[in-house]
């Protein structure tokens, strides 16, 4: 533990001096943004968006199935919920594209829901038996709240009522249920579709027009995706780390977290871990950096595997009776790994590729 | 029209203009869980898809109110008895958007006559009847302050000189009737083929800090900046407790002279910068982006965007007590009688004290914050 917590205050003030990196170093060489950015949506943003449509339209077959009375679909069915969940938390940081119109994220998983609509109106929605949002069509164009994957927890993961049940309510449950995977993956395969053809992202991103009022340079789109890595790692951070940290004090308190109800916390963060160490490595940032900065991109991938590792083991402990002082250690350094990842991307790591990723500080007030 | 949190659960297969699909949903939902209340923000963004809107959030990460803008905004004038708010078009912008913050009449829209456009600030009269709005006369290049009536459908009804060139931020002090306006000094000019935003006169620039009586936009006081420090621009304002105003710069020269940037001055008070003995201008980039007063009158925090930085001065020692680290922010507002709130153009809103206790972060993926935020109270 003492050679953990010296570890800690080394790397600490190794982040606090990275102003003083910034003044040494050969210019870097210029990247080849238009190939970065095919590469980017080709081999990573496409296959997640793919893998995502994949995995719920086998989670709409399986309840479908399930609610039919096919006997043992409903193991399936946690196991393509869990698939699917886990495809969303590799691409829910990616709010460019078909993910940057307004309410797509919301419609895949209300979340944060602070304030607790989602449980509040699966309850109306069940105890009305509205048949409406038993046609996923019409169910796409409710609440946010009621669509999307934490709606479809508050269904699957309620012992109290299965939606396997013989009787009227269980039948409309499992109806309902049903109708948010199909809307959910019909979504999903909307995004796919907004990728392509010629007016499609993909192109626009690719080969951004003067005239395009999204994309009007390479650099645009390949700064959109390092901000969505630090925007994600911060979602992290915001979502799933702090929560935990501030439910330390309180024995037995628990912390309010995505996909709890399902069990599938840990696995979720770890997904969406290792997507954005996907994401950082498809875009090859820390290729090019100069000799005096190669321990960057060196710290960098090491923080993403402590993190792939760590972040889980911090959901998967929290059941678990722990010293206070060494839990909130461990978070510290999962909060650490994620603050000096986003620290060195978007203050070294991209402005060296050339990337504009700030808003405020370019041309401010 | 404006999305509110309602209209957004809905969902958005329906265009966000539909009203009539707002109204056959609106059982299902429970508008009153999305009430505007004291502690909520305001602020103006980019969003996710590259459009720029004001919107109104809470900091447990619940987007309460938002409506569309037709270009970037930048801050916000907040009449927090009639529960009113401007929000402004970022210069050389020359729309503004006044809108009741609980969304009980319709917004307007508004612009400034032809030969104006707007720095990006203004602020109510102490009785919420009358904008002051900073502006620039692309005629004669000079500051002004532009007077709306705000009970009369923002109609401009008049303006007075600020005494200088680039005004940028203006408030009204404590008395009511004083504005202390930030005359940035940097002369632009709008025509075909500038955007406005070039700076024309950096050699010559001289920036001040003038106090202008509202009611009759008499010239009560100036201070210009020293000669040695004319290339350091004033930009952002904030009264303390004591009546102090304190202002935050933007330095203009060369990037190896650098100077302080935090400063603060009275009526009968000439402009004095703070000299921390660390000294700080550097490694704050050079560039303060906001300031703001904390709740018990006696924190200064200032923000600069480009160093990723909050500095806290305590006004009565005149020293920095404290720092927050936080990418691209810009935008603070008092949340407390000693905590600021902060957003950055990384879509985070953070909660923070000088004396490092972190009270709370949200992140809206995608959104970008702008330089501002207000507080409803």
């Amino acid at each position: 533990m003492k050679h953990a917590i010296a570890r800690y205050f080394v790397m600490a003030m190794v982040c606090a001096g990275f102003g003083l990196f910034c003044a040494a170093g050969a210019a870097p060489v210029a990247p080849d943004f238009p190939e970065i950015n095919a590469r980017v949506i080709d081999k990573y943003v496409l296959p997640r968006f793919t893998a995502l449509a994949a995995t719920s339209g086998r989670l709409a077959a399986s309840l479908t199935r399930a609610c039919a009375g096919e006997k043992g679909a409903i193991k399936a069915v946690d196991k393509d919920y869990a698939d699917t969940v886990l495809a969303w938390a590799g691409v829910e940081f990616l709010r460019f594209g078909p993910m940057s119109q307004v309410g797509v994220p919301e419609r895949f998983d209300f979340w944060p829901d602070p304030r607790g609509v989602t449980q509040r109106q699966v309850a109306q929605l069940v105890a009305k038996r509205d048949a409406s949002a038993l046609d996923p069509a019409m169910l796409a164009k409710k609440s946010a709240a009621v669509q999307g994957l934490s709606a479809l927890e508050v269904l699957l993961f309620d012992a109290a009522h299965p939606i396997t049940g013989d009787d009227d309510a269980a039948k409309y449950r499992c109806g309902l249920a049903r109708a948010m995977a199909q809307s959910t993956h019909a979504l999903a395969q909307e995004v796919l579709t907004d990728w392509q053809g010629d007016s499609g992202w993909r192109q626009r991103m690719v080969s951004p027009q003067a005239g395009d009022p999204r994309y009007k340079s390479a650099e645009e789109p390949a700064a959109d995706f390092a901000r969505a890595l630090i925007t994600g790692l911060q979602m992290i951070q915001d979502r799933e780390i702090a929560p935990m940290v501030a439910a330390v004090p309180s024995q037995g308190k628990t912390p309010r977290l995505p996909f709890s109800r399902s069990g599938l916390s840990a696995r979720y963060v770890g997904a969406g871990v290792t997507s954005a160490q996907d994401l950082y490595e498809t875009m090859g940032l820390g290729r090019n950096v100069p000799a005096d900065k190669e321990w960057m991109p060196r710290w960098i991938s090491a923080a993403f595997e402590r993190l792939a590792r760590d972040g889980p083991a911090a959901v998967e402990g929290l059941g678990r009776a722990k010293d206070t002082a060494e839990r909130t250690r461990e978070l510290r350094m999962v909060r650490f790994h994620i603050e000096g990842i986003r620290k060195l991307v978007g203050r070294e790591i991209a402005p060296l590729a050339g990337l504009r990723i700030g808003f405020n500080e370019l041309d401010g007030d | 029209m404006a999305i509110d949190r309602r209209h957004f659960l809905i969902g958005t297969a329906m265009t966000l203009a539909s009203a009539q699909a707002s109204h056959a949903f609106a059982g299902v939902l429970d508008d009153e869980q999305f009430g505007i209340t004291s502690g909520d923000l305001i602020a103006a963004c980019r969003r996710p898809d590259g459009t720029y809107s004001v919107v109104i959030l809470s900091v447990d990460g619940s987007i309460l109110r938002e409506l569309p803008l037709e270009g970037r905004g930048h801050d916000i004038a907040l009449n927090q008895a009639g529960g009113e708010a401007v929000v402004f078009a970022r210069r050389p912008g020359s729309f503004a958007l006044a809108f009741d913050i609980h969304g009980r009449r319709e917004p307007v829209l508004f612009t400034t006559p032809a030969n104006r456009h707007f720095y990006g600030h203004g602020t109510f009269s102490r009785d919420g009847r009358l904008l002051y709005a900073t502006e620039h006369d692309n005629g004669t290049r000079a500051g002004v302050i532009g007077v709306y009536d705000a009970s009369g459908g923002y109609r401009r009804i008049g303006e007075f000189p600020t005494y200088g060139v680039g005004p940028h931020e203006a408030i009204l002090l404590a008395d009511g009737k004083t504005l202390a306006v930030a005359n940035g000094g940097i002369e632009t000019h709008v025509e075909p083929g500038m955007t406005g935003r070039e700076k024309l006169n950096v050699e010559t620039m001289q920036p001040s800090l003038a106090f202008v009586d509202s009611s009759s936009g008499r010239l009560i006081s100036q201070h210009m900046q020293s000669d040695g420090l004319h290339k350091l621009s004033i930009r952002h304002l904030a009264q303390d407790a004591s009546g102090a105003i304190w202002f935050g710069c933007q330095w203009e020269g060369a990037a190896g002279g650098t100077p302080e940037l935090i400063g603060c001055a009275g009526i009968d008070t000439p402009l004095r910068i703070i000299e921390p003995a660390d000294p700080m201008g550097a490694r704050l980039a050079g560039y303060i982006g906001s300031v703001a007063i904390s709740g018990d009158g006696r924190l200064i925090a200032a923000s600069a965007p480009r160093a990723g930085r909050i500095v806290y001065v305590d006004t009565q020692r005149r020293a920095i007590v404290g720092e927050t680290l936080l990418m691209d922010s810009c935008a603070i507002i008092a949340a407390s009688e000693k905590s600021f709130a902060m957003t950055s153009g990384m879509g985070i809103v953070q909660v923070d004290a000088p004396d490092h206790t972190h009270l709370s972060t949200m992140t809206f993926p995608g959104r970008s914050f702008d330089n501002h935020v207000r507080m409803i109270i």
